[in-house]
């Protein structure tokens, strides 16, 4: 039986929260204003999963695809269960265009995107193959170590002549506006919305008490981990750069030079994007395969993971002509047409149904 | 016409937005049937 500590569902939470953020900065369009556009998601995003434990504790030992039948029985409960897997399918291939966009770009520029694409699933599907557990160890074990380069890199950047607070000044000098644009819809769902996806393993919590306090302080973590980046690259780059440049926390990086002996640190921070979207896409993909597993009451593994990795190495491999299109779907057009309805509107239907017939005694 | 076929393709995407959640919800109910019949 799988079973996780707090301390792995924390560190799996937060490294999946912060996922593509790491690199592609958070809340941009909110200017100088971002950090607190990120404070204000975290906020409201943290009721949001506090409102998904809820359904969790109205249906304990469910995960999400059985609380949809649970409610409102097979024939209108299964059909809605199945579009999470295939959501969560679309979010992976997601990932996969973003690596396909960045790593070309920085790590490996003479590499054929295929072979960075096809080796990056060949481990994912060997990862999965290892099971859930495997996964929440892995995040376990590399968080302490991406913080301390988040340190580190805070620190240096703090140590350098680049850092200038009058860049953060005039505080929401435009208003709320531009602030509140950027938390609604896409700042709330993108990073806190996709957590429903943990309800496929909240289940494997070895204490389930545990589960409210722990995603209350991985959302402050994570919101003030992205709000710390937001500053500093407002601080060093000007709210100008930060706003027009697709990678933002990028070319924070590459401001970094000690004494002219360390350069090129951005290479750094592509490799803790690898790692971040290596877990996210891991997760996505293993929540997606204990859903269809649940839904076709698929006794193995084994064919669900080669079904949804290959089809999410062809998705994600033809998605995005390029890389304005992919980000201009990803911030103005998904969140209205997938997140919101998925991630609040059914959600939010599942749970009003689940507390009447809690309290008429009439559950399914 | 041809394009509803991929609607993950971000300039389809763009063009229409909706083919995606049609495709969404016509594969949701294929791949409930496979539920309704091992469920049986």
């Amino acid at each position: 039986m799988v079973r996780v500590s707090g301390y792995q569902l924390f560190a799996t939470t937060v490294l999946f929260q912060l996922g593509t953020t790491v690199i592609f900065g958070f809340a941009s369009p909110a200017g100088r204003d971002a950090w607190i556009a990120m404070l204000l998601s975290a906020f409201i995003g943290m009721f949001m999963i506090l409102g998904y434990i809820a359904l969790m504790n109205m249906m304990p030992g469910l995960s999400l695809v059985e609380w949809f039948p649970k409610q409102f029985g097979p024939w209108l409960g299964i059909p809605i269960a199945w579009f999470y897997p295939l959501l969560f399918i679309y979010d992976a291939g997601r990932g996969i265009s973003d690596l396909k966009e960045l790593v070309p770009l920085t790590l490996l520029p003479g590499t054929p995107t295929w072979v960075i694409l096809g080796s990056m699933m060949l481990v994912i599907m060997y990862f999965l193959s290892s099971g859930v557990e495997v996964i929440f160890r892995f995040a376990g074990l590399l968080f302490p170590i991406i913080f301390f380069l988040f340190v580190a890199e805070i620190l240096l950047l703090l140590g350098s002549r680049n850092v200038h607070f009058d860049n953060l000044q005039p505080l929401l000098g435009e208003g709320w506006g531009r602030v509140w644009k950027t938390v609604w819809p896409f700042g709330i769902l993108q990073t806190f919305g996709e957590t429903i996806e943990f309800a496929m393993l909240w289940s494997f919590l070895r204490k389930p008490g545990q589960l409210a306090g722990i995603n209350i302080i991985a959302v402050l973590v994570t919101g003030v981990t992205i709000a710390v980046f937001d500053m500093l690259a407002i601080m060093v780059l000007g709210e100008g750069v930060f706003q027009r440049n697709i990678y933002p926390l990028l070319v924070l990086l590459r401001q970094l030079s000690i004494s002219d002996f360390l350069d090129n640190l951005d290479a750094l921070g592509v490799m803790y994007f690898m790692t971040t979207i290596f877990l996210k896409i891991s997760l996505h993909l293993m929540t997606a395969v204990l859903a269809i597993q649940k839904l076709t009451s698929a006794k193995s593994l084994r064919l669900p993971i080669l079904i949804v990795t290959v089809t999410t190495l062809w998705i994600g491999s033809n998605m995005a002509r390029n890389v304005t299109d992919h980000i201009f779907v990803g911030t103005r057009i998904l969140p209205y047409n997938l997140w919101i309805p998925l991630f609040i509107v059914i959600p939010a239907i599942l749970l009003m149904v689940a507390w009447i017939r809690k309290k008429a005694g009439t559950a399914l | 016409m041809s394009e509803y076929l991929w609607p993950w393709q971000s300039h389809v995407f763009i063009l229409h937005p909706w083919a995606i959640s049609i495709m969404f919800i016509v594969l949701s109910l294929l791949l409930s049937m496979i539920s309704w019949f091992k469920k049986k």
